[in-house]
């Protein structure tokens, strides 16, 4: 099986990580619930880990809060700042990781930059959307189902000048564009460990840009254990209970192999295979394509002679992982007229090969 | 030998205090706060060996580390010191 779907989660994840998380599992305790030697190489484990994101995404070790990936990250951040009513400004491109928690809450949303690849024109709507009563920006850094990147740190520049927080969705860019915390001044920024980053499955970050007033989850931190109320302080208030020290020593590896590589290479590699596809697919003028200028290594593309789960099923006969579907999008696809085809994405990888990519296009215009 | 806690609420605070101190080539370890020391709860410590106790401190002011107490462990009980 040739694996484009890495949008989704990165696969085969490297043998690196593999060992990383048998070795957790063979040699580590509860972190931060003792003294023994058990529980100290798990807190080594763990820390090891938040110094790298802290370097990776420039901020501190304490801003780093471990989850168990993007989805609860956005919860705990959109649960912290946004209270029913309020007035909240979203991109035309959200996952309903972002859109279910601001529904379940009541909030008043409104969409702004529903324009593909229109970096001008998101921005201008964002302008014009956040109004002295808007609570808080969410905001993707890159569409989950185009690859679009959006302006993210003017939206960021606007939202300071503005005084408005910003919740960062950064689940398509983390490991695969350059994103610092400092530099964007976010007050959250969620991301997964499994995708860009190449941990396993049940990890994430949230980077906080703020110090947390609400709680998504209360339980023990090893720490101020006499008190009911949560401590305080970073990142143990928003660390309630046993971390996955297995899955987070495999984010470590993870981030080494990333670090190894440099992000640049890798965007550089993923654009260079998306874009041979894209060409190919366009040549043979049988796919409706969705590109433009400021695409990530993610594709999406309508067949013209067949339903999008019928190419990826007959692709998957072929030996080819692609997703077909609404891609837990529906507003991205509202924005971009795909609501009711949904689209096929092809998900690029740094370690696909041109000849990868030539054998998918094969299969796909055959 | 005499051994000088730098006490923390949070396990995160305590590692990166013990990673600064050890940047500077001290001799660090990270221990749980005894329990006389832990009045609202289970915390960590930085220990170092009393010759390093200054030098210790400075790299975590250097580092704008602010640590709750630093207590010198003589004869199993601990005293509160203020370098």
């Amino acid at each position: 099986m040739t694996y484009f779907d890495h949008a989704a989660t990165s696969f085969p994840k490297p043998p690196e990580v593999r060992k990383a998380v048998l070795r957790a599992m063979e040699e580590c305790g509860n972190p931060g619930r003792g003294g023994h030697r058990q529980a100290m190489l798990a807190a080594e484990t763990v820390y090891e880990c938040r110094l790298q994101c802290a370097a990776m995404f420039d901020c501190k070790p304490r801003q780093i809060v471990f989850t168990s990936g993007t989805t609860q990250g956005l919860n705990m951040a959109i649960k912290d700042l946004v209270s029913r009513g309020d007035a909240v400004v979203v991109s035309g491109f959200e996952h309903n990781a972002v859109m279910r928690p601001l529904h379940a809450i009541g909030a008043k949303v409104t969409v702004a930059g529903r324009k593909l690849f229109d970096p001008r024109d998101t921005l201008r709507e964002f302008e014009q959307a956040i109004g002295a009563d808007t609570k808080a920006v969410v905001c993707t850094h890159v569409s989950n189902v185009f690859g679009y990147i959006l302006p993210l740190q003017n939206i960021a520049n606007l939202c300071r000048k503005r005084g408005v927080p910003l919740i960062v969705d950064a689940a398509q860019s983390a490991g695969m564009l350059p994103l610092s915390l400092r530099r964007l001044a976010a007050d959250y920024v969620a991301l997964p460990g499994h995708k860009g980053l190449l941990g396993p499955m049940g990890t994430g970050v949230l980077l906080c840009g703020r110090e947390p007033q609400r709680t998504l989850l209360e339980g023990g931190t090893g720490s101020l254990s006499r008190e009911l109320a949560m401590p305080d302080f970073l990142p143990d208030r928003l660390e309630a209970g046993t971390p996955n020290v297995p899955g987070i020593a495999g984010l470590s590896a993870g981030i080494r192999l990333i670090e190894n590589i440099g992000i640049r290479a890798i965007t550089d590699r993923e654009i260079m295979i998306s874009d041979h596809i894209l060409n190919k697919l366009e040549d043979s003028g049988r796919f409706r394509c969705f590109s433009g200028p400021l695409r990530s290594g993610v594709l999406s593309v309508q067949p013209t002679e067949e339903s999008c789960e019928a190419a990826a099923e007959r692709l998957a006969e072929k030996g080819f992982a692609v997703r077909a579907g609404l891609h837990c999008a529906p507003l991205a696809h509202a924005s971009a007229g795909t609501l009711e085809k949904g689209t096929l994405r092809i998900s690029a990888s740094f370690l696909h090969t041109a000849e990868d990519a030539e054998r998918l296009t094969d299969a796909m215009i055959m | 030998m005499t051994q000088y806690y730098f006490t923390f609420y949070s396990l995160t605070q305590a590692q990166t205090a013990l990673h600064q101190i050890r940047r500077r080539g001290i001799d660090a370890q990270l221990k749980r706060t005894p329990s006389e020391l832990a009045v609202r709860g289970c915390g960590y410590s930085v220990a170092v060996e009393e010759r390093a106790a200054h030098s210790a401190a400075a790299a975590l002011t250097a580092a704008a580390i602010a640590y709750r107490g630093l207590y010198r462990e003589m004869g199993g009980s601990m005293q509160e010191v203020i370098l």
